[in-house]
């Protein structure tokens, strides 16, 4: 496993982009598959190079999600009750993201169209989530 | 082809969420226990093998390390014990050991890390990869293993139709399990529809009785060659197979091709293959059951019921004490003790001895025993009289 390989946690492309508002995704260099989380070896063409650092459109579809009621984290109690999801992107050749959804009002139902909303939580830049707006969804 | 090994000694200590006494002692106890039920002296046991949160040292109240040709710490969580026994007998069939011991104690109640930061160290190094974690799940609240298969429970609810009665039905039998053994923490205390619809929300859809119990308390087992085995008091219960298994992209289920896959098919399909059984074969399972969901997923994985079909399959009463594949006789992890799983084991082999008193169930001859930890490894045994 090498360092060039797994993305360092600061300063990385995904978290740069997060800041300046831009979803960015790791490929893979070799066969520019999706390569999201980014893994030392490509689980489509096996090739273990670089990665390259596509944008993506925070647009998708709700697959998942959990409201949390109570967590054992003194920090995320105070959060409490608040709601992750897993979201496919769309056009992202099947990349998956996980974010909170900011409107989780009523009935979420699988496969909704959400948006996401860059926002920045304890000093550091995060993706979360809204339902797509009726009619102004893609 | 590899030698045969069996399991001949079983022990534990008992279960309270508020032990009072030291990890290191709760393990001696279990130890002694297990030697005395095969019949060994301390000195007989050189291998030990133990799941990460224990060291090999924990045992020296119970055994002389200096006799020790073989250790290992394994960290795959609640697939530890039975990936444990995989080790214990290629060790055995290399001849790098006679008699393995495999143990887990804990304080797993009393001792909860209680700032957050004792929190977020202690799940960093519970889990792999704390990079991706801390970048990618942890800014968002994801920061226990209940947030992880409740997103699983969720996805098997809206692609399935599984229901939270259904879910309940996982509960109420585990819970109806611990009223026949007395060892149960939940002894004396049975679960109606009711009280289960009425538990509280902890991350839905996963509610209070949806969750395993927390345990002061320590279990262990002995391995050794089916030759020598025959020579000890206990009625040797043979390790017919035994085998890892890992989902696709173990340690990133956010990506995981298919969200469900815990690997669980994949080591079980392996084993079944060693024991030459299929799933319909087997008398009783013993499901590592962390979740009322991972029971139904699990279900599933080992070929009981078609995809999708363990809802259904739970809630017709299948997998109850009288039904056609009893699960967890002891009460499981849900509601006899979490033990890491080592407490499957070894209800596995009581139940194969005739041993269980009042849970004993009829006719057991085969049991599957499962083991899920982490993001997304696994591992099955298959034991025998």
């Amino acid at each position: 496993m090498s360092a060039q390989i797994i993305a360092p946690l600061v300063g990385s492309e995904h978290e740069e982009g997060l800041r300046a508002q831009r979803l960015v995704l790791p490929i893979c260099g070799t066969c520019r598959s999706s390569r999201w989380y980014p893994e030392a070896r490509c689980s489509s063409c096996g090739a273990a190079g670089a990665l390259e650092w596509v944008e993506r459109q925070p647009r998708g579809r709700l697959l998942t999600w959990t409201t949390v009621h109570e967590v054992a984290l003194p920090t995320l109690a105070s959060r409490t009750p608040y709601t992750i999801c897993v979201v496919a992107l769309d056009g992202a050749d099947g990349a998956r993201i996980m974010g909170d959804i900011v409107n989780p009002a009523g009935a979420l139902l699988a496969g909704a169209a959400v948006v996401g909303v860059f926002t920045a939580r304890d000093g550091r830049p995060v993706l979360d989530w809204s339902l797509a707006e009726r009619g102004t969804a893609p | 082809m590899t030698r045969d090994v069996a399991i001949v000694g079983v022990g534990e200590t008992a279960y309270a969420r508020e032990s009072g006494v030291s990890s290191t002692q709760l393990a001696t106890e279990a130890i002694t226990r297990a030697l005395e039920d095969a019949g060994l002296e301390p000195a007989a046991i050189d291998g030990v093998i133990t799941a990460h949160g224990n060291t090999p040292d924990d045992a020296s109240g119970a055994i002389d390390l200096t006799q020790v040709r073989q250790l290992r710490t394994v960290h795959r969580g609640g697939a530890s014990p039975l990936t444990a026994l995989s080790e214990a007998r290629a060790w055995l069939d290399a001849d790098e050991a006679r008699h393995v011991l495999v143990f887990r104690s804990r304080n797993g109640a009393s001792q909860m890390p209680s700032s957050s930061q004792a929190f977020l160290d202690h799940v960093l190094e519970a889990f792999p990869r704390p990079e991706q974690r801390l970048a990618w799940e942890f800014p968002y609240g994801a920061v226990a293993p209940i947030h992880f298969f409740a997103l699983l429970c969720r996805e098997h609810m809206h692609r399935y139709g599984t229901t939270r009665e259904q879910l309940g039905a996982v509960a109420i039998q585990h819970r109806d399990n611990a009223q026949r053994n007395p060892a149960a923490q939940t002894h004396g205390r049975p679960l109606t529809l009711e009280q289960y619809l009425a538990g509280r929300p902890i991350s839905e859809p996963l509610h209070r009785y949806d969750c395993c119990l927390q345990s002061d308390g320590a279990a262990a087992f002995v391995v050794t060659t089916v030759e020598r085995a025959r020579q000890l008091k206990a009625p040797p219960v043979m390790v017919a197979g035994v085998a890892v298994g890992a989902a696709e992209r173990p340690s990133d289920y956010v990506n995981r091709p298919d969200l469900l896959d815990l690997g669980i098919r994949a080591a079980a399909t392996r084993a079944y293959t060693e024991a030459r059984i299929q799933p319909q074969e087997l008398d009783l399972c013993l499901i590592y059951d962390a979740f009322t969901s991972l029971v139904l997923q699990q279900l599933e994985e080992l070929g009981l019921c078609e995809r999708g079909a363990s809802g259904p399959f739970v809630a017709d009463g299948r997998t109850a004490f009288d039904g056609s594949i009893p699960v967890n006789p002891h009460g499981g992890l849900l509601a006899e003790a979490h033990m890491l799983g080592v407490s499957h084991v070894n209800e596995a082999v009581r139940q194969l001895r005739g041993h269980c008193g009042d849970h004993q169930v009829n006719g057991a001859e085969v049991a599957a025993v499962t083991g899920f930890g982490n993001l997304g490894e696994a591992a099955v045994a298959v034991l025998a009289a």
